[in-house]
């Protein structure tokens, strides 16, 4: 008699019902995140007992800043039985990426919180902070949102220091543009982001030749690895930069720390106060 | 007499076939759940009830439905163009389905409702339908037929490239490359719903066009002669693919090879008379696809692999081995 009682109130509790007293109260204890980026916050603002499995991604060196964290937890490939065999009382997804995932999380009774790409820095510390009262942790995500400030400020150009047209160059010539959080982020280090003067929206190609006409102070090329050729190298060897008459200078901004809001925020930041740095020096050379 | 025998023994051994597939099918995955634990299912609130139900068992009607559609089409337009390289795909039916789909996807209205996509690209196979048929029916001609379907072919992919190339940020474009890869993962009991009515219908204006595809290995003017309507074959088989192929899309974007492959297998076992190869094509299509489906769940060591992909990979080494075999045939 009792199993089959104990079976109907899990089904039940999976079914969506009972987790709605979770959700008042007790915090998740087996919390699944499908996204990178989301894995990065949640391993700041969440106790290791309560993530059940993080993204295969973020175990991908060169692709995640997490590498070495991640690897301490076990994983899925994304797909969504993997995801209902972990028997999740939260579920992080982005939305984006696989539409068939994301459809059918609703559908196996998950509970899901859905998280956009943050397309500013207070978008992306509003996450850190949304994340950290859903794992029952408010004060780290206030506590993660005040590092990163204090992050962004000590990036931020000193008094006086001239702010630096650039530009994003990676992979096919891919620059990133307003609303964006790499433009956000360049805007507080000290760099004016030159994409939207090429039509840029969001995320869109810069043309060698629209560079050529109207050439940035800094080009800020990412690369995954440091010995990694990215297509950007054979667009930028090209001799025609070279002979410009105006002088560019080339830095290099880590692909890596672009692709994620939350934590990633505060070596990226460093990464591009460390670039104005470089840039500054050698123009002014 | 013994030839239709042999065929019914074929059909039936493909049956069987499906039918172990289907099981193992059920059972296959990331997440492995054995017959022997489906006696004690702990009802609807498990994982493996939910996995079994919501995903497993769609993911395997979907796989028959698909694999069946794409068999068939391809089977009936090698015997309609009497060309052995014809596939679903040349009508550009698909095409346009896939195009509709990537606009949904594009205009990032896909995840408002799980239905936008599916009936975007299943208005997208009619419109090419309709477009289709009037391009090429005045002619009734299959080589009309066949160039309209290259224009559309060349339309819809340009639409989706440019899609990707203005798309407005990176995960967009994944997004639209990741779903136009095909793949049967994550499909639940709405996609088998929106899918079948038309997959069956379709299939059955395909089944319908037998006689006349015998009749039309005489060429079109002895296919004529026999008293065979060309343009009604014509419009039959563009609007039995486009529903077909076109809902088949729609629940699982674009997976080549099956169409063209299969009946390939096929007519080494039934011989060439086009209306026999219709039945057994279907249910060679969907063994064939349903196969491909389990083997890429099983993607060691990675995430799984887009089916659409894998066909693709495993299709061409075996359409070599039957161009080889046919030259060593033939010499």
């Amino acid at each position: 008699m009792a199993a089959p009682l104990i079976s109907v109130v899990r089904g039940l509790a999976l079914a969506g019902l009972i987790v709605g007293a979770a959700q008042a109260g007790t915090p998740p204890r087996r919390v699944v995140s499908l996204n990178p980026c989301l894995d990065g916050i949640l391993l700041e603002v969440a106790d290791p007992g309560q993530i059940t499995a993080l993204s295969h991604y973020a175990r991908e060196p060169g692709q995640s800043v997490i590498t070495s964290a991640a690897r301490r937890f076990p994983f899925t490939w994304g797909s969504a039985e993997e995801v209902v065999a972990l028997r999740p009382d939260l579920v992080l997804n982005s939305g984006a990426g696989d539409i068939a995932l994301t459809g059918a999380l609703p559908r196996l009774h998950v509970r899901e919180a859905r998280f956009t790409v943050p397309a500013s820095i207070e978008e992306s510390l509003a996450q850190v902070r949304r994340m950290a009262v859903l794992v029952g942790h408010p004060e780290r995500g206030d506590a993660l949102a005040a590092r990163i400030r204090a992050a962004l400020a000590a990036a931020a150009p000193r008094p006086g220091e001239p702010r630096l047209g650039a530009l994003i160059y990676q992979y096919h010539g891919l620059a990133l543009g307003p609303h964006t959080l790499a433009d956000d982020l360049m805007r507080r280090t000290g760099f004016d982001n030159r994409a939207a003067r090429h039509g840029v929206k969001g995320a869109g190609e810069v043309p060698l030749e629209a560079l050529i006409a109207d050439p940035p102070q800094v080009l800020l090329a990412g690369r995954l690895a440091p010995d990694e050729p990215v297509w950007a190298d054979r667009v930028l060897s090209n001799p025609v930069l070279g002979a410009l008459p105006t002088r560019m200078r080339r830095e290099t901004f880590p692909a890596v720390l672009m692709f994620c809001g939350g934590p990633s925020l505060i070596p990226a930041s460093a990464a591009l106060a460390e670039a104005r740095e470089n840039a500054l020096r050698g123009l002014s050379r | 007499m013994r030839r239709a025998r042999g065929g019914i023994a074929l059909e039936l051994g493909l049956l069987a076939l499906l039918a172990g597939l289907a099981a193992l099918s059920v059972i296959a995955g990331r997440v492995w759940t054995p017959l022997t634990d489906l006696a004690d299912l702990g009802g609807p609130g498990d994982p493996r009830w939910l996995i079994i139900t919501q995903l497993r068992i769609p993911r395997t009607l979907l796989g028959i439905l698909i694999g069946a559609a794409l068999g068939l089409a391809g089977a009936t337009l090698q015997g309609y163009t009497r060309n052995p390289l014809a596939d679903p795909g040349v009508l550009g039916v698909s095409s346009m389905a896939a195009f509709a789909a990537v606009l949904t996807l594009y205009f990032n209205v896909a995840l408002a409702s799980p239905w936008v996509l599916p009936a975007f690209a299943m208005t997208g196979a009619a419109v090419g339908v309709v477009l289709l048929v009037l391009v090429a029916a005045p002619a009734g001609e299959a080589v009309s037929f066949l160039l309209a379907g290259v224009i559309l072919n060349t339309l819809s992919s340009a639409g989706v490239a440019l899609a990707l190339s203005l798309s407005p940020n990176p995960w967009a474009a994944s997004e639209i490359m990741t779903w136009l890869m095909g793949s049967l993962a994550d499909r639940g009991p709405l996609d088998v719903r929106l899918a079948a009515p038309f997959i069956i219908a379709g299939s059955a204006l395909l089944l319908a066009t037998g006689p006349a595809l015998d009749a039309l290995t005489l060429g079109e003017t002895g296919a004529r002669a026999l008293g065979v309507s060309l343009r009604r074959t014509q419009a039959m088989i563009a609007l039995g693919v486009g529903l077909a192929c076109g809902a088949a899309v729609a629940v699982s974007g674009v997976i080549g090879f099956v169409g063209l492959i299969t009946p390939h297998l096929v007519r080494r076992l039934v011989g060439d008379r086009p209306s026999r190869l219709l039945v057994p094509s279907a249910l060679a299509g969907a063994c064939l696809l349903l196969a491909a489906d389990i083997l890429v769940r099983l993607t060691p060591n990675a995430g799984e692999v887009h089916v659409g992909v894998a066909m693709a990979a495993l299709g061409a080494p075996v359409f070599l081995a039957l161009l080889l075999s046919m030259r060593r045939s033939l010499a």
